[in-house]
């Protein structure tokens, strides 16, 4: 089984950590593991390197000038030659905003199936990928299996853990050169403003109180943070919060968001759809409180308070203040 | 200038009820259209106020009950409305769905500047069918994009946001950009405008209005199944406690 992983690099000329995440998780698939790794004309040596440790085959390496950032059309069309020409039964895309962005330009130019955010991959008796994801609605996970080659699929970064290898083997490396003289993109960047750094983020707190659209308003889902603060904790949210404009997407957890492995996690008005429940499987406590004793939510918890959210948030906000002044 | 806007209606998630075995109820819930292409609406209708000559097209594809979506978009502004719909196009995933939809963009608005698309679908929520779109009508896309900075008839800056920061980008038409969730607030529509929508003939486009490939449509056209839908086995103890053991149950973690 010939699987493929497209590498991609940061901005700060790091490759993204999900690569390595992919290349772990499809050694348990195959032996068989390539790099495709476009880069600019600076030095690519350290990137194979970084590989060795992981088990790879074979390094591609498609150096132009124009890769040194990412750009769809230069990538997309850099990449598709070698895809094109080596059949991969299995390319893999770690799902950042650019892997998100290359992935679907690969698949249709390839005419082929991609299946995005997977949390889970198999290979099933047939031989075939079984790319599992939540399906809509978020109460079954659903196996996509794809009719074409290669079989595509994209995985968020932190849904699967970087194993290094054991037997280290040097991975053999081919320099490809891309002509890209008839292509000319119509994107021009003009300015890059990278991020300062964000307040600790949510993958690594030990308490952290959630809420979803169980909570009605921003008003009360912003009371979260006062509680949180209090208690030395982190604020999450549902993608359903999100949506509704009460929070940013930096704080979802979920399969379309983060995965979070706090010590404790209190899911407050949050009905429990798979997308969400996919991210928090590694919390070691999870508490719940919601009016609906039907709530999925209530499954997956080691502890359950059956009310309405907002009254135990406003309780626990007297509570938390009393004992600051005690 | 041509504009076009993708549209999609979505069912509501907001009022989801479940039943004791896990699995949501269907019925009572509302379709509406897609948060992010309301805002894809909503750009259009902008750039629109500033160049009032340029002409904006909406394009969906579903059921014929997506036309109330495509109404009140005429209602907000739009000039043209089409809906791709025919029962073959059904079952679609997303290679499938965007050729059938690149295939009436070549056809019936074959000269557009500016495509405009939500980044995702709330139902769906692969973020994919954007871009197989634009690789199908040869034409490069902006993802992620967090805000439109200035446009004139030739060329559109945006800002896009990725992980590591947020990246200014200038797009010379045509082009396709899908927008992110942002604060911008959307127009109303008046009741005058919405009952005159009902004067405008939503063209509705099935397999034979296109002269479509019909192994590239519907479910035979799509390469990706589903194979077994199962239940995840995750189950912890779900003790009920009372909420006055709650602050305890937090500080001990």
């Amino acid at each position: 089984m010939k699987i493929c992983i497209i590498a991609l690099r940061n901005r700060k000329n790091k490759i993204d950590n999900v690569t390595f995440e992919l290349v772990s998780i499809a050694r348990t698939l195959s032996d068989d593991i390539s790099i495709i790794l476009p880069v600019g004309l600076s030095d690519y040596k350290g990137f194979v390197q970084d590989f060795n440790e992981y088990g790879v085959k074979k390094v591609f390496v498609i150096q132009d000038e124009k890769l040194e950032n990412y750009n769809s059309l230069y990538y997309s069309n850099g990449i598709l030659e070698l895809l094109k020409k080596e059949d991969f039964e299995i390319v893999l895309v770690g799902a950042t905003s650019n892997g998100r962005d290359l992935a679907p330009r690969l698949s249709a130019n390839l005419r082929t199936g991609l299946t995005a955010d997977c949390t889970q991959l198999k290979i099933n008796e047939q031989g075939k990928l079984a790319a599992i994801r939540p399906t809509f609605g978020g109460s079954l996970m659903a196996a996509i299996l794809c009719s074409k080659l290669p079989q595509m699929a994209t995985v968020r970064p932190g849904v699967f853990k970087k194993v290094k290898t054991e037997t280290a083997k040097e991975a053999s490396v081919e320099i490809i050169n891309v002509n890209f003289e008839n292509i000319k993109s119509n994107i021009e960047e003009l300015e890059f403003i990278p991020k300062t750094l964000q307040n600790s983020s949510i993958a690594d707190a030990e308490i952290i109180l959630a809420g979803g659209k169980g909570l009605k308003t921003k008003e009360n889902f912003e009371k979260l943070y006062v509680l949180a603060d209090l208690l030395g904790a982190k604020v999450a949210a549902t993608r359903g919060a999100v949506e509704a404009g009460w929070c940013q997407n930096d704080i979802q957890v979920g399969q379309t968001g983060q995965n979070v492995t706090p010590k404790v996690y209190v899911a407050f008005g949050i009905s429990g759809a798979l997308q969400h429940i996919e991210g928090i499987k590694g919390a070691q406590k999870i508490i719940s409180v919601n009016t609906d004793k039907n709530a999925p939510i209530f499954n997956v918890s080691d502890f359950i308070i059956v009310e309405d959210a907002m009254k135990v948030i406003n309780t626990l906000l007297e509570e938390a203040t009393d004992l600051r002044y005690e | 200038m041509k504009i076009v806007v993708c549209l999609k209606q979505v069912p509501d998630t907001k009022d989801i009820k479940w039943t004791d075995k896990g699995t949501m109820i269907r019925e009572g819930v509302e379709s509406i259209l897609n948060p992010y292409d309301e805002l894809a609406l909503e750009y259009a209708l902008k750039i629109k106020d500033k160049i009032p000559e340029a002409k904006l097209t909406v394009v969906s594809m579903g059921p014929m009950q997506a036309k109330e979506l495509l109404r009140i978009a005429v209602a907000r502004g739009t000039d043209e409305a089409f809906l791709i719909s025919d029962k073959k196009f059904s079952g679609a995933d997303t290679l499938a769905t965007s050729y059938t939809i690149s295939t009436a963009i070549k056809k019936f608005i074959p000269d557009f500047d500016l495509i405009i698309t939500g980044q995702f679908a709330i139902d769906g929520d692969t973020g994919q069918t954007p871009s197989n779109i634009a690789v199908d009508l040869k034409i490069e896309n902006i993802t992620f994009v967090k805000n439109i900075l200035d446009f004139d008839n030739e060329k559109i800056v945006v800002l896009r946001e990725t992980e590591n920061g947020f990246e200014r980008l200038k797009a010379v038409y045509p082009i396709m950009i899908s927008v992110m969730k942002n604060d911008i607030e959307l127009r109303h529509y008046s009741i005058k405008n919405y009952i005159k929508s009902f004067d405008y003939n939503i063209k509705v486009l099935d397999k034979s209005e296109l002269n479509i490939d019909e192994e590239k449509i519907g479910f035979k056209g799509s390469p990706t199944y589903v194979s077994e839908t199962f239940t995840p086995k995750f189950l912890r103890n779900k003790k009920e406690i009372k909420s006055d053991e709650l602050l305890n149950l937090i500080r001990r973690n």
